[in-house]
């Protein structure tokens, strides 16, 4: 793979592992619509295999050795390395409105990543693996937002939710030493072009900031404590022994 | 060979004496047909209590997901995940066809009329543990989810039969990580396996329930809708479970040997007094397990009640 | 008129399977058509008719179907019994007795 791809694989990566994770975590929550959950679970499983995928990039080969440095280089990294776009900082289990929404600006921004990546010879047949499967993730994450969003009380609570993310969608496509071709301010508004599609029938509440804030240009994302601690609790038994992981 | 067309309703069967004597002659029982109020509440009952226990439980297996020491294992993990929630998925459709929704599914076990099975009061501490957890608790549900396919209720059958199909992937993980972790694992690893082993064991032997002398006449024999006497199915997961146990390493019961004659297990006695009073109690892991259960139905009441709003038409 | 795609049920404990299609302008008459056409010669424990305007359909292509097969193979017995014999050990078949 070349070498400018490194970046963008590394961040798109963090982003694909956390949000299997934390949508595998909400299917294990009771709900009476159990068919939904199983989509999910199903989405997030979807998602694991493109973070292996990508994976597989930054690692390449089938050896041990290569299996070890992919472990190695989850859990003996510190928080702060870690390239998570802002959404994709917080787990959202409790709040039902604010996963959904975040879901979505999250399925909306990868099909951005996905298209503009699409172009990119080295990363051709991956990405037209996930096109496939992100088009199924994002028709339902947006059956979500449609269906509530006509809600007269359930569209206040995605409104609230819209609230609530506003500041962590500042560094959506923001790439750390990404190379001079990867253009996040193009990007965005692609972006808020397509969320705004969504959106616009519905009137939410704060779309609007919503909207305006997606299309500016990236800035650094809050500090997320509770990302901070997540990391290191999913990384404590690795850390309690390094030696005593065993390579499957 | 000519008939009459077939009425779409089945035939009404007042004659509970005639339903009880076709099962007994080990008829079965298909979706639609007529049955007795009592077969009803029967199949219900069983499914119920197993449809709870395949989704009640997911909290632990968040904390292992998000706990594992390696990204490979969570692949598996995230597989059974699914397939226990759509374990409950099928059985509660089921259960709607009978008349029973999930939401009074749900608030059987909310208001503790359903408990979940005894293993799921113990924790499990390690990452070693698991694997060991896994193998022994998942090996004795298949145990009952295979006897319950011969059961005399077809639809029920079919749950378990699709069931077992995912089983089957949970029980070689289990045994697979299990190995690994005995065998390429560091002293520390292994030891978690081998005391889990030795643990659960004890823990899944009860998980069959106690023999047929100690259980309250409950009228199975009659609807077969459950097959096998608890101790038929002990029996036969020790057969299965302990040369698997040995061979990593644990000798799980130092009285455990079977008779040459019969063929019969003996073991060490069980307590079922301990039992019987450890199963009305509720311990702090179950306390955890209705908070979490609570906690998520409610989260997103709002967004199903909005659902249920919604006109049909777009 | 409608087609409607019919599905038998043989006996007791099978799965339903489908058995063709038939052209009717209800769905009683559908069962009637169906009943003569399908099941001259067999006995049969259920019949259905679907109206074909409310089956959704859903068709996997080649491609798709092969990545999915990849993709599932760590959700397969098969995976871990042949890691188990590449570390030479055989486990026993999930029976009793």
């Amino acid at each position: 793979m070349r070498a400018d791809l490194e970046p963008i694989v590394r961040a798109w990566a963090d982003d694909e592992i956390f949000f299997a994770t934390y949508l595998l975590g909400r299917s294990c929550g009771a709900s009476p619509d159990l068919e939904k959950i199983l989509a999910m679970a199903s989405i997030g499983q979807d998602e694991f295999g493109h973070a292996e995928l990508l994976l597989g990039l930054l690692f390449p080969g089938p050896d041990v050795e290569r299996r070890r440095d992919k472990e190695r280089y989850f859990f003996e990294r510190e928080p702060s390395d870690f390239r998570n776009s802002s959404l994709l900082k917080l787990e959202l289990l409790d709040d039902w409105a604010a996963f959904v929404v975040r879901a979505f600006l999250y399925e909306e921004a990868e099909s951005v990543r996905v298209g503009r990546l699409s172009e990119v010879e080295d990363l051709a047949g991956i990405v037209a693996i996930m096109e496939r499967e992100e088009e199924e993730h994002r028709r339902y994450w947006r059956w979500w937002i449609t269906s509530l969003g006509r809600h007269p009380e359930a569209r206040q609570r995605l409104g609230s939710a819209i609230e609530l993310l506003l500041p962590y969608v500042t560094d959506t496509f923001w790439v750390k030493d990404a190379p001079t071709w990867w253009d996040p301010a193009t990007l965005r508004r692609q972006w808020a072009e397509s969320v705004a599609k969504v959106l616009a029938p519905l009137s939410l509440p704060h779309a609007d900031s919503l909207l305006s804030q997606m299309a500016s240009e990236p800035k650094p994302g809050p500090d997320v404590s509770s990302f901070w601690e997540f990391v290191r609790e999913q990384q404590r038994i690795y850390r309690s022994d390094p030696e005593a992981i065993t390579w499957g | 060979m000519m008939g009459e067309p077939v009425h779409r309703l089945p035939p009404s069967m007042e004659d509970v004496d005639g339903f009880v004597a076709y099962i007994q002659a080990g008829g079965k029982v298909e979706a639609g047909d007529w049955m007795p109020e009592e077969y009803k509440n029967e199949v219900i009952k069983i499914a119920s209590f197993q449809a709870i226990l395949e989704v009640v439980p997911m909290p632990l297996f968040r904390r292992w997901l998000y706990m594992a020491p390696t990204l490979w294992r969570r692949r598996p993990l995230l597989g059974k995940i699914q397939d226990e929630v759509g374990h409950c998925h099928i059985t509660a459709r089921m259960l709607e066809d009978l008349g029973k929704s999930r939401e009074e599914l749900f608030s059987d076990y909310l208001e503790g009329r359903i408990h979940l099975n005894y293993p799921f009061k113990f924790p499990v501490d390690s990452w070693g543990e698991l694997p060991a957890f896994l193998l022994l608790t998942n090996s004795a549900a298949v145990v009952q989810f295979r006897s319950l396919a011969h059961g005399s209720y077809l639809p029920y059958c079919r749950v378990m039969k699709k069931i077992m199909r995912e089983e089957s992937f949970h029980f070689y993980h289990a045994l697979q990580l299990c190995h690994e972790l005995v065998t390429e694992g560091t002293p520390r690893q292994r030891a978690q396996v081998q005391e889990g082993l030795a643990k659960w064991w004890h823990i899944a032997i009860y998980q069959f329930g106690p023999p047929e002398h100690l259980t309250k006449g409950r009228d199975w024999r009659k609807w077969r809708v459950k097959v096998d006497e608890n101790e038929t199915l002990r029996q036969q997961w020790i057969s299965m479970l302990y040369p698997i146990v040995r061979s990593l390493g644990v000798e799980p019961d130092p009285n455990l040997e079977r008779d040459p004659d019969t063929g019969e297990w003996r073991y060490s006695p069980l307590d079922w007094d301990r039992f019987f009073h450890l199963i009305r109690q509720r311990t702090p892991l179950e306390e955890w397990y209705v908070e979490e259960f609570k906690r998520s139905y409610e989260n997103d009441q709002w967004a199903l009640k909005a659902l249920k709003e919604l006109p049909l038409a777009a | 008129m409608q087609e409607y795609e019919a599905f038998v049920r043989f006996r007791k404990g099978e799965p339903l399977q489908h058995v063709g299609s038939v052209r009717a302008p209800d769905p009683e008459s559908a069962l009637e058509a169906a009943y003569h056409i399908f099941l001259r010669l067999d006995t049969f424990e259920r019949l259905w008719v679907v109206d074909r305007r409310f089956i959704a359909e859903m068709i996997p292509d080649a491609e798709w179907d092969r990545r999915r097969i990849q993709e599932t193979e760590f959700r397969r017995p098969s995976f871990y019994v042949r890691k188990l014999a590449a570390a030479g050990y055989t486990p026993p078949k999930l029976s009793t007795g």
